[in-house]
Protein backbone atom coordinates (compact mmCIF):
# COMPACT_ATOMS: atom_id res chain seq x y z
CA UNK A 1 0.00 0.00 0.00
CA UNK A 2 1.27 3.24 -1.49
CA UNK A 3 0.85 5.88 1.93
CA UNK A 4 0.30 8.93 -0.62
CA UNK A 5 -2.52 6.59 -2.68
CA UNK A 6 -4.10 6.12 1.32
CA UNK A 7 -4.00 9.92 1.93
CA UNK A 8 -5.97 10.83 -1.40
CA UNK A 9 -8.36 8.06 -0.24
CA UNK A 10 -8.67 10.24 2.73
CA UNK A 11 -9.37 13.43 0.89
CA UNK A 12 -12.38 11.26 -1.12
CA UNK A 13 -13.44 10.80 2.81
CA UNK A 14 -13.75 13.71 3.97
CA UNK A 15 -15.69 14.90 0.36
CA UNK A 16 -17.76 12.36 0.36
CA UNK A 17 -18.65 11.30 4.43
CA UNK A 18 -21.65 13.66 4.73
CA UNK A 19 -23.37 12.06 1.74
CA UNK A 20 -22.58 8.61 2.80
CA UNK A 21 -23.82 9.19 6.03
CA UNK A 22 -26.98 11.06 5.34
CA UNK A 23 -27.31 8.01 3.08
CA UNK A 24 -26.98 5.91 5.55
CA UNK A 25 -29.58 7.43 8.43
CA UNK A 26 -32.30 7.71 5.99
CA UNK A 27 -32.30 4.09 6.62
CA UNK A 28 -31.47 2.88 9.94
CA UNK A 29 -32.37 6.48 11.66
CA UNK A 30 -29.60 5.95 14.18
CA UNK A 31 -27.23 8.18 13.59
CA UNK A 32 -24.61 6.10 15.87
CA UNK A 33 -25.12 3.18 13.87
CA UNK A 34 -25.10 5.45 10.65
CA UNK A 35 -21.77 6.73 11.26
CA UNK A 36 -20.79 3.06 11.62
CA UNK A 37 -21.66 1.89 8.58
CA UNK A 38 -20.50 5.09 6.73
CA UNK A 39 -17.11 4.03 8.04
CA UNK A 40 -17.46 0.72 7.69
CA UNK A 41 -18.35 1.51 3.75
CA UNK A 42 -14.94 2.99 3.11
CA UNK A 43 -13.31 0.64 4.15
CA UNK A 44 -14.92 -1.70 2.29
CA UNK A 45 -14.91 0.59 -0.77
CA UNK A 46 -11.17 1.23 -0.40
CA UNK A 47 -10.63 -2.62 -0.20
CA UNK A 48 -12.89 -2.93 -3.79
CA UNK A 49 -10.78 -0.16 -5.08
CA UNK A 50 -9.43 -2.77 -7.44
CA UNK A 51 -13.07 -3.54 -9.33
CA UNK A 52 -14.11 0.15 -9.21
CA UNK A 53 -13.51 0.95 -13.17
CA UNK A 54 -14.89 4.52 -13.19
CA UNK A 55 -17.69 3.57 -15.52
CA UNK A 56 -19.79 4.86 -12.23
CA UNK A 57 -19.05 8.37 -10.50
CA UNK A 58 -17.11 7.68 -7.15
CA UNK A 59 -20.38 8.94 -5.43
CA UNK A 60 -22.74 7.01 -6.84
CA UNK A 61 -20.55 3.66 -6.07
CA UNK A 62 -20.65 4.93 -2.44
CA UNK A 63 -24.22 5.10 -2.24
CA UNK A 64 -24.57 1.33 -3.58
CA UNK A 65 -22.00 0.50 -1.19
CA UNK A 66 -23.13 2.28 2.02
CA UNK A 67 -26.94 1.88 0.84
CA UNK A 68 -26.88 -2.00 1.18
CA UNK A 69 -24.76 -2.08 4.29
CA UNK A 70 -27.83 -0.27 5.92
CA UNK A 71 -30.05 -2.42 4.41
CA UNK A 72 -28.28 -5.27 6.21
CA UNK A 73 -27.79 -3.61 9.37
CA UNK A 74 -31.95 -3.29 9.08
CA UNK A 75 -32.65 -6.00 7.78
CA UNK A 76 -30.64 -7.84 11.18
CA UNK A 77 -32.00 -5.11 13.97
CA UNK A 78 -35.39 -4.54 12.58
CA UNK A 79 -34.93 -1.03 13.27
CA UNK A 80 -36.75 0.08 10.50
CA UNK A 81 -38.96 3.44 11.78
CA UNK A 82 -42.62 3.42 11.76
CA UNK A 83 -43.33 7.27 10.47
CA UNK A 84 -47.45 7.21 10.75
CA UNK A 85 -48.86 8.48 13.56
CA UNK A 86 -50.64 4.62 14.29
CA UNK A 87 -54.49 4.37 13.90
CA UNK A 88 -56.12 4.30 17.20
CA UNK A 89 -59.94 3.97 15.71
CA UNK A 90 -61.10 3.65 12.12
CA UNK A 91 -64.38 5.00 12.64
CA UNK A 92 -65.03 9.36 12.42
CA UNK A 93 -67.38 9.19 15.57
CA UNK A 94 -66.87 10.97 18.62
CA UNK A 95 -63.93 9.15 19.58
CA UNK A 96 -62.10 9.49 16.41
CA UNK A 97 -62.87 13.19 16.33
CA UNK A 98 -61.47 13.81 20.06
CA UNK A 99 -58.34 11.52 18.96
CA UNK A 100 -57.83 14.43 16.01
CA UNK A 101 -58.46 17.49 18.38
CA UNK A 102 -55.89 15.85 20.43
CA UNK A 103 -53.44 15.56 17.67
CA UNK A 104 -53.96 19.01 16.58
CA UNK A 105 -53.48 20.33 20.11
CA UNK A 106 -50.44 18.03 20.21
CA UNK A 107 -49.02 19.71 16.90
CA UNK A 108 -49.84 23.00 17.56
CA UNK A 109 -47.23 23.03 20.83
CA UNK A 110 -44.88 21.07 19.20
CA UNK A 111 -44.96 23.59 16.31
CA UNK A 112 -44.37 26.26 18.82
CA UNK A 113 -42.00 25.10 20.66
CA UNK A 114 -39.65 24.89 17.99
CA UNK A 115 -36.56 27.54 18.01
CA UNK A 116 -37.99 30.47 15.78
CA UNK A 117 -35.25 29.78 13.34
CA UNK A 118 -36.60 26.49 12.21
CA UNK A 119 -40.19 27.07 13.19
CA UNK A 120 -40.83 30.47 10.65
CA UNK A 121 -39.40 28.55 7.33
CA UNK A 122 -41.89 25.38 8.30
CA UNK A 123 -45.14 27.82 9.04
CA UNK A 124 -44.39 29.62 5.17
CA UNK A 125 -44.07 26.38 4.03
CA UNK A 126 -46.07 23.77 5.42
CA UNK A 127 -49.53 26.74 6.21
CA UNK A 128 -48.29 29.87 3.92
CA UNK A 129 -47.51 27.10 0.98
CA UNK A 130 -44.40 29.34 -0.08
CA UNK A 131 -41.77 27.57 -2.34
CA UNK A 132 -38.27 27.56 -0.91
CA UNK A 133 -37.18 30.13 -2.87
CA UNK A 134 -39.90 32.35 -1.60
CA UNK A 135 -38.91 31.32 1.39
CA UNK A 136 -35.58 32.18 0.96
CA UNK A 137 -36.35 35.39 -0.99
CA UNK A 138 -38.94 36.61 2.15
CA UNK A 139 -36.22 35.38 4.98
CA UNK A 140 -32.97 36.43 3.18
CA UNK A 141 -31.30 33.25 3.93
CA UNK A 142 -29.90 30.64 0.95
CA UNK A 143 -32.00 28.40 -0.36
CA UNK A 144 -29.82 25.44 0.88
CA UNK A 145 -30.15 27.07 4.45
CA UNK A 146 -33.62 27.06 4.20
CA UNK A 147 -34.23 23.32 3.00
CA UNK A 148 -31.95 22.15 5.87
CA UNK A 149 -34.02 24.01 8.50
CA UNK A 150 -37.65 22.69 7.19
CA UNK A 151 -36.12 19.07 7.33
CA UNK A 152 -34.57 19.51 10.71
CA UNK A 153 -37.40 21.47 12.04
CA UNK A 154 -39.61 17.91 10.42
CA UNK A 155 -37.36 15.86 12.16
CA UNK A 156 -38.07 17.75 15.63
CA UNK A 157 -41.66 17.70 15.46
CA UNK A 158 -41.36 14.04 14.04
CA UNK A 159 -39.47 13.24 17.44
CA UNK A 160 -41.51 14.97 19.67
CA UNK A 161 -44.64 13.15 18.28
CA UNK A 162 -43.24 9.69 18.62
CA UNK A 163 -42.39 10.30 22.31
CA UNK A 164 -45.91 11.85 22.45
CA UNK A 165 -47.41 8.90 21.28
CA UNK B 1 -36.49 21.88 -12.25
CA UNK B 2 -33.93 19.06 -12.22
CA UNK B 3 -33.60 17.61 -15.79
CA UNK B 4 -35.21 14.07 -14.12
CA UNK B 5 -37.90 15.97 -13.00
CA UNK B 6 -37.56 15.00 -9.53
CA UNK B 7 -39.00 17.51 -7.36
CA UNK B 8 -37.84 19.11 -3.98
CA UNK B 9 -40.73 17.52 -2.17
CA UNK B 10 -40.18 14.21 -3.27
CA UNK B 11 -36.66 14.22 -2.47
CA UNK B 12 -37.42 15.29 0.76
CA UNK B 13 -40.07 13.05 1.25
CA UNK B 14 -37.23 10.23 0.53
CA UNK B 15 -35.11 11.67 2.66
CA UNK B 16 -37.62 10.96 5.26
CA UNK B 17 -38.38 7.61 4.22
CA UNK B 18 -41.15 8.08 3.14
CA UNK B 19 -40.95 7.57 -0.40
CA UNK B 20 -38.21 4.46 -1.08
CA UNK B 21 -39.03 4.19 -5.11
CA UNK B 22 -36.38 6.93 -5.63
CA UNK B 23 -33.72 4.33 -4.18
CA UNK B 24 -32.46 3.18 -7.40
CA UNK B 25 -33.10 6.96 -9.30
CA UNK B 26 -31.27 8.56 -6.69
CA UNK B 27 -28.60 5.96 -6.98
CA UNK B 28 -27.70 6.98 -10.54
CA UNK B 29 -28.78 10.61 -10.74
CA UNK B 30 -26.01 13.36 -10.50
CA UNK B 31 -28.29 16.01 -9.91
CA UNK B 32 -30.60 14.11 -7.10
CA UNK B 33 -27.40 12.88 -5.32
CA UNK B 34 -25.90 16.81 -5.67
CA UNK B 35 -29.27 18.17 -3.68
CA UNK B 36 -29.17 15.45 -1.15
CA UNK B 37 -25.45 16.15 -0.48
CA UNK B 38 -26.15 19.52 -0.20
CA UNK B 39 -28.36 18.44 2.36
CA UNK B 40 -26.96 16.27 4.46
CA UNK B 41 -23.49 19.09 4.44
CA UNK B 42 -22.96 19.42 8.15
CA UNK B 43 -24.87 16.76 9.41
CA UNK B 44 -21.68 13.93 10.56
CA UNK B 45 -20.69 15.67 13.42
CA UNK B 46 -17.40 13.42 13.13
CA UNK B 47 -14.98 13.47 10.48
CA UNK B 48 -14.59 10.03 9.82
CA UNK B 49 -10.83 10.21 7.94
CA UNK B 50 -8.40 9.47 10.06
CA UNK B 51 -10.58 6.42 11.79
CA UNK B 52 -11.21 4.75 8.13
CA UNK B 53 -7.88 5.18 7.15
CA UNK B 54 -6.40 4.02 10.69
CA UNK B 55 -8.69 0.69 9.95
CA UNK B 56 -6.97 0.17 6.99
CA UNK B 57 -3.61 0.59 8.05
CA UNK B 58 -4.30 -1.74 10.59
CA UNK B 59 -6.27 -4.35 8.19
CA UNK B 60 -2.99 -4.27 6.17
CA UNK B 61 -0.24 -4.36 8.68
CA UNK B 62 -2.73 -7.80 10.05
CA UNK B 63 -2.28 -8.91 6.37
CA UNK B 64 1.55 -8.71 6.35
CA UNK B 65 1.72 -10.21 9.47
CA UNK B 66 0.18 -13.07 8.57
CA UNK B 67 2.57 -13.17 4.94
CA UNK B 68 5.01 -12.84 7.34
CA UNK B 69 4.05 -16.02 9.74
CA UNK B 70 3.65 -17.74 6.38
CA UNK B 71 6.75 -17.27 5.15
CA UNK B 72 8.35 -18.03 8.63
CA UNK B 73 6.72 -21.17 8.34
CA UNK B 74 8.21 -21.67 5.15
CA UNK B 75 11.52 -21.36 5.60
CA UNK B 76 11.34 -23.24 9.05
CA UNK B 77 10.15 -26.35 7.14
CA UNK B 78 12.95 -26.03 4.55
CA UNK B 79 15.66 -25.47 7.39
CA UNK B 80 13.80 -28.85 8.92
CA UNK B 81 14.39 -30.68 6.02
CA UNK B 82 18.11 -29.49 5.30
CA UNK B 83 19.62 -29.53 9.27
CA UNK B 84 16.65 -31.80 10.80
CA UNK B 85 16.66 -35.00 12.04
CA UNK B 86 15.40 -36.67 9.01
CA UNK B 87 18.50 -34.83 7.25
CA UNK B 88 21.26 -36.95 9.10
CA UNK B 89 19.37 -39.89 8.35
CA UNK B 90 19.48 -38.89 4.57
CA UNK B 91 23.08 -38.23 4.57
CA UNK B 92 24.21 -41.50 6.31
CA UNK B 93 22.21 -43.36 3.88
CA UNK B 94 24.69 -41.96 0.69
Amino acid sequence: MVEHDLEAFGELVRRHQDFVFGAALRIVRNPVVAQDLAQDAFVRAYRALGSFEGRAQVRSWLYRIVTNLALNAVTRRREYPTDSIPERATDSGPERQAELAELRHRLNDVIEGLPENLRRPLVLREFGRLSYQEIADEMDLPLNTVRTRILRARRAMREDMEAWR
Amino acid sequence: MRSCRTTDERLFAFVDGLDSRLDDHVAGCDECQQFLADLWTGELADDLSEPVMRTIRFDEFLASAARLGIDIAVAMAKALVEYGPQADDGEAGE
